[in-house]
């Protein structure tokens, strides 16, 4: 179970920074990201963080403004797709690196299984995931801005990996990046 | 030319096409959404003029325009032309993201920027056509 550690500290430090100044910062930091190493963490990790923590937001905005349902569950099930294949990517699933033992897509939105519930009752650093999550704005505009600007940033950190990373991944990375550019494209 | 340079000229017949194609597709469509289909073929000859410059440089001959492309979608009106946009749109980012594992440097900075580009414009040609979800999970990736 150690081996969750690096994926669920990156999640806890997701949810305790504003979303889209994190995303970039996390963007530099594994934008010198090369082949992963046996010894550190995957250089993907970030972006699927960044893909948990879009997932998650998707379906708080959806539960709070319902009639949003129609236009944003199509892209809060593309960051569940993403997961899935960055999951795949990172040869996790089969480990039981996520608590659940299995890839989060296949959980229901919201269900008590989702990484993120998970992770709220499973690990040390949990307790900054409940205690400080960063509020949801009030306004239907201001949520549609805040999934807008975390679609940007999110964008920008695919992209930084998908250049600077390795070769056999950019076709992935580059698919990511292009999603949440066509995210944000429809949240305007 | 290396593999590298063969994927790129790919890409470029793919750019030539799409450009063919968007000639058909303008004079379908009314004011407001003729004016995306002008913008989407001005990012297509920026990306070929890229393209041709860049192969040129390296001492190879890009492959030019055929003078004409068959295509794949019959347009007779506005639904089939953003129907159409939206073909192309696809295409050209399933061959972009072809390149990218390809790709190194400069080059592949080019497919990523051609990879997200065309997966904006198909997103824009879904929503003028009212096409939902007018996202793709994937966009470029093989369905």
């Amino acid at each position: 179970m150690h081996l969750s550690e690096p994926y669920l500290s990156r999640r806890a430090l997701l949810s305790s920074v504003t979303g889209g100044t994190l995303l970039l910062t996390l963007g530099a930091c594994i934008s010198g990201g090369q082949e992963p190493s046996p010894t550190g963490p995957d250089p993907i990790e970030p972006v699927l963080a960044a893909s948990v923590y879009l997932a998650d937001r998707y379906t708080a905005a959806m539960a709070a403004v319902p009639d949003l349902a129609d236009r944003l569950t199509p892209l809060r099930d593309a960051h569940q797709a993403h997961i899935t294949a960055l999951t795949r990517e990172l040869g996790t699933v089969d480990d039981g690196i996520l608590p659940s033992g299995r890839p989060p897509a296949v959980a229901p939105a919201g269900s008590e299984s989702t990484p993120a519930a998970t992770a709220s009752s499973g690990n040390a650093a949990a307790p900054e995931v409940t205690a400080s999550p960063v509020p949801l704005p009030a306004e239907r505009p201001a949520i549609l801005a805040d999934l807008q600007g975390l679609e940007r940033s999110g964008r920008q950190q695919a992209a930084a990996l998908c250049l600077a990373g390795s070769r056999y991944r950019a076709a992935l990375l580059g698919s990511i990046a292009a999603a949440r550019a066509s995210h944000a494209e429809v949240l305007t | 030319m290396t593999t590298g340079d063969e994927q790129l000229a790919e890409a470029l017949r793919a750019e030539h096409a799409a450009i063919f194609g968007y000639g058909a597709i303008g004079a379908k469509l009314d004011k407001a959404t003729a004016q995306f289909a002008l913008q989407a073929e001005e990012e297509h000859r920026e990306r070929r003029d890229a393209l041709l410059l860049r192969l040129s440089q390296r001492g190879g001959t890009p492959p030019a325009a055929d003078p004409v492309y068959t295509l794949p979608v019959a347009v007779t009106d506005q639904a089939s032309a953003l129907q159409l946009a939206v073909t192309i749109e696809e295409r050209v980012a399933a061959r972009w993201r072809s390149v990218l594992p390809q790709a190194a440097g400069e080059d592949r900075t080019m497919a990523l920027d051609a990879l997200i580009g065309s997966a904006v414009l198909a997103t824009q040609a879904r929503r003028h056509a009212g096409i939902s979800p007018a996202t793709v999970p994937f966009p470029g990736a093989p369905a």
